[in-house]
């Protein structure tokens, strides 16, 4: 018997394998991106300066 | 702002001067108003339409098409009682079996958008994932609106003409 291949995304930011890409949702997707890096991309996300306030 | 920053202010002789807890960015995912050079551009909760039509879990989707199509839509928002948004139907899910309830058919958990991103941001992201409409949210994932990329494109449009 021979085993499904499945194709993995990457993420076009941070080159991480993604189940599916995060903006449209739809396999195959030539803009492929992570959740965090649509975040940080579109600024919905900012990174958190010091746990102890600035 | 920081709490660093409001004192400040009361130093400067600002009298009212509130410490918003949840941050800047949350303040602007809300769709309340800002000041400055960045506010002037045009952002996704400014073109996003209010009117979009929306629907209930429990609802068939025979029932919620033909009153969709009827308002001349041809996507849905799938809503809880207090307007977080669960689902979106597009045309490829308004198109399949009526019968159905909307729970089974919905594209659950879609991918939402703040409404303070910058539409010149918004039009990069919907042309590259080929999106003709997105759902803008507060940061509690309530609905704003939705943005449909005909807009984005006039409105662009528009400005690039005025110069």
């Amino acid at each position: 018997m021979t085993q499904a291949e499945t194709t993995k995304e990457k993420c076009k930011g941070c080159d991480r394998e993604i189940d599916i890409c995060a903006c449209c949702q739809e396999p195959d997707c030539p803009a492929a991106i992570c959740y965090g890096c649509q975040g940080r991309e579109l600024k919905q996300t900012i990174p958190q300066p010091h746990a102890h306030g600035g | 702002m920081s709490p660093r920053a409001a004192w400040r202010l009361e130093t400067l002789g600002f009298k009212e001067v509130f410490d918003y807890v949840d941050g800047k960015v949350d303040w602007m995912a809300a769709g309340l108003p800002t000041e400055g050079t960045n506010a002037q551009h045009p952002r996704a909760g400014d073109m996003a339409r209010k009117d979009v039509p929306t629907c209930g879990l429990t609802e068939t989707l025979g029932d919620v098409k033909a009153r969709v199509e009827a308002k001349g839509w041809n996507a849905v928002v799938v809503v809880s009682d207090e307007r977080v948004v669960l689902g979106l139907l597009r045309a490829r899910e308004l198109a399949m079996d009526a019968a159905q309830p909307i729970e089974k058919v919905m594209r659950p958990g879609p991918s939402t958008f703040r409404p303070y991103v910058s539409l010149h941001e918004m039009l990069h992201f919907m042309v590259d994932h080929k999106l003709e409409n997105v759902p803008v949210t507060t940061s509690d994932g309530r609905l704003v609106g939705l943005l449909l990329q005909k807009d984005v494109v006039a409105e662009m449009e528009k400005r690039n003409d005025a110069g």
